[in-house]
């Protein structure tokens, strides 16, 4: 090894430790920075930080916080120059240094999908939290219940935890999921390298379709992500096992059953593929009866749906086009990706007629979010296309697709 | 032959790319002002059918100019620029940085931009700069969150 490329290497294990204490002294201030200056500011706090404030008799709680800010804005800005000079050095990085920047992208998506949720979500008068998590709400949401247990279980470990606040600390978890999932669907479809692009699309996709806050709507994205992957790669044990987890969530994965179906049709012994599907409807009714038992509900959906959205399409067709004018949109750009997408992924767009009858019978077509589980199908569609486009489709994919 | 008049002004962003000096970097500029005035809630259509645009054209350009990676060719930078902007609060510091991060990372390519400039496809010539654009989009966004 040169001097040269040994002061790189030294460089770029500095930059990258610069860069990891970087991201935890942010994330650390962001959780209890203020609590901290709060509680030196009232001697509480290590003697450092009681020290640092020992002037504290001439001026506001405030100032000492604002001074924090800005203490961490100086930071923050340190901290993106030294991530740009490593770029300069990244051109061709290692395994690890790969890893490192895949993690932070895939921590940045999740950032910012979490800061639109928290932004653009809303509490509605029909899902109150406190209701769904006493499984005391309106049909059919007490059924959904995965997310809902993970909020409780938050609530077991530190009960000081509001309703409020375990529901968000499980849609964290729900967020996390869901773009793992996404980003190792999409895997399958274009080059390692590229695969974070998908957690991006999926985030664009969705973002338009977050109305008022929900235990299950994210929780289907990762739902659907990792059973198509496993379906995909013919994988049927963690298939199956995350079918009936997911089927706790909605019960939507009724679909799944469908699009397997629709893959291994043709392409599968009939005798295996009947038995498949005799499994997965099995599966669905034991995790539907237990929810029926322990949950039980006189009504499982709102009726008059039909009439409403018969409404919604006769007299008030300029609310449909508002409402759905994003997600088709997205649809149109997923088109491109179907001559290039192989046969499974192909046969997976079964999803999106199935959500469309479902959605005139038992929903509304005035909600775009009522097409989540069709996200990431089309999110693999455009991945498909720009993998194509870019020449960068995987070596192995029809070796590992269906 | 229609190619000859429709797809300089098209990938030279109105003969932006005629430029002899620094074309990409005038491209970058041009493309931030314009979106200054665009509405900002259209921005993505607006990006997005600029990049349609470009990635249709890609080929034709090679053609047209005679190059694998035309000098003259912009759109890339154009579009790239757009979607650093995507999301942002409209002020002129903020668009400077932008400015600035988008040309650092079209510039020195860090992976996985790197990779796609060694793919061989014609349209790889906007692929990097619209991923670059993703960069800096995502850089910002953090630190928007972060100041505000």
């Amino acid at each position: 090894m040169t001097l040269r490329s040994a002061n790189s290497q030294q460089l770029r294990q500095a930059l990258l430790f610069i860069l990891w204490a970087g991201l935890a002294l942010f994330v650390g201030y962001a959780l209890m920075g203020h609590s901290v200056v709060s509680d030196a500011y009232s001697g509480k706090s290590i003697s450092f930080f009681n020290k640092a404030l020992e002037s504290r008799g001439e001026h506001s709680l405030e100032f000492y916080q604002k001074k924090a800010d800005y203490l961490i804005y100086f930071l923050g800005t340190g901290w993106i120059t030294a991530l740009t000079v490593l770029m300069r050095l990244l051109r061709a990085p290692s395994a690890v240094e790969r890893r490192f920047i895949d993690s932070l992208l895939f921590l940045q998506v999740a950032s910012l999908f979490w800061s639109y949720f928290l932004s653009h979500g809303t509490e509605r008068h029909w899902y109150v939290i406190q209701e769904i998590m006493t499984f005391t709400g309106h049909p059919p949401y007490q059924h959904r219940v995965l997310f809902v247990g993970l909020a409780h279980a938050l609530r077991t470990l530190s009960p000081s935890l509001t309703y409020h606040e375990s529901y968000l600390m499980s849609q964290m978890a729900a967020i996390v999921l869901a773009l793992w999932a996404v980003r190792r669907l999409a895997g399958l479809f274009i080059s390692r390298d590229l695969t974070f692009i998908a957690p991006c699309l999926a985030l664009l996709m969705y973002a338009p379709t977050l109305d008022y806050f929900t235990f299950y709507d994210i929780g289907i994205i990762f739902v659907y992500s990792f059973c198509l992957y496993h379906l995909y790669r013919r994988d049927f044990i963690p298939y199956t096992l995350m079918f009936a987890v997911g089927t706790y969530n909605h019960e939507l994965t009724l679909f799944l059953v469908v699009t397997s179906a629709c893959v291994f049709i043709g392409r599968m012994k009939p005798g295996h593929l009947a038995g498949f599907l005799i499994l997965q409807l099995a599966v669905y009714a034991g995790v539907r009866s237990t929810l029926f038992f322990f949950l039980p509900t006189t009504h499982l959906w709102d009726g008059g749906k039909v009439a409403y959205n018969s409404g919604l399409f006769f007299e008030h067709p300029r609310t449909l086009f508002m409402n759905l004018y994003q997600p088709v949109f997205w649809y149109v750009l997923a088109a491109f990706g179907l001559p290039h997408a192989p046969p499974a992924l192909r046969r997976s767009l079964i999803i999106l007629p199935c959500l469309l009858v479902m959605t005139f019978f038992v929903g509304q077509f005035n909600e775009s979010r009522q097409f989540d589980a069709f996200i990431p199908v089309a999110v693999m569609l455009m991945v498909s296309w720009i993998a194509f486009r870019v020449g960068m489709v995987p070596a192995e994919r029809d070796s590992r697709v269906a | 032959m229609w190619r000859k008049f429709l797809v300089p002004p098209v990938v030279t962003f109105l003969g932006v790319g005629y430029i002899p000096v620094v074309p990409a970097t005038f491209a970058s500029a041009a493309s931030a002002v314009l979106v200054w005035f665009l509405p900002g809630s259209w921005l993505i259509y607006w990006a997005l059918a600029f990049s349609a645009a470009g990635l249709c054209v890609c080929r034709s350009s090679q053609d047209v100019f005679g190059s694998r990676d035309p000098k003259h060719f912009v759109m890339d930078e154009v579009c790239g620029m757009m979607i650093s902007l995507l999301w942002l609060p409209k002020s002129a510091g903020l668009y400077l940085i932008a400015f600035i991060l988008f040309r650092i990372l079209d510039i020195w390519k860090p992976w996985p931009i790197s990779r796609i400039q060694e793919s061989r496809h014609a349209t790889s010539i906007m692929w990097d700069d619209l991923l670059a654009g993703v960069f800096a989009n995502l850089i910002l966004q953090a630190a928007v969150r972060v100041v505000m």
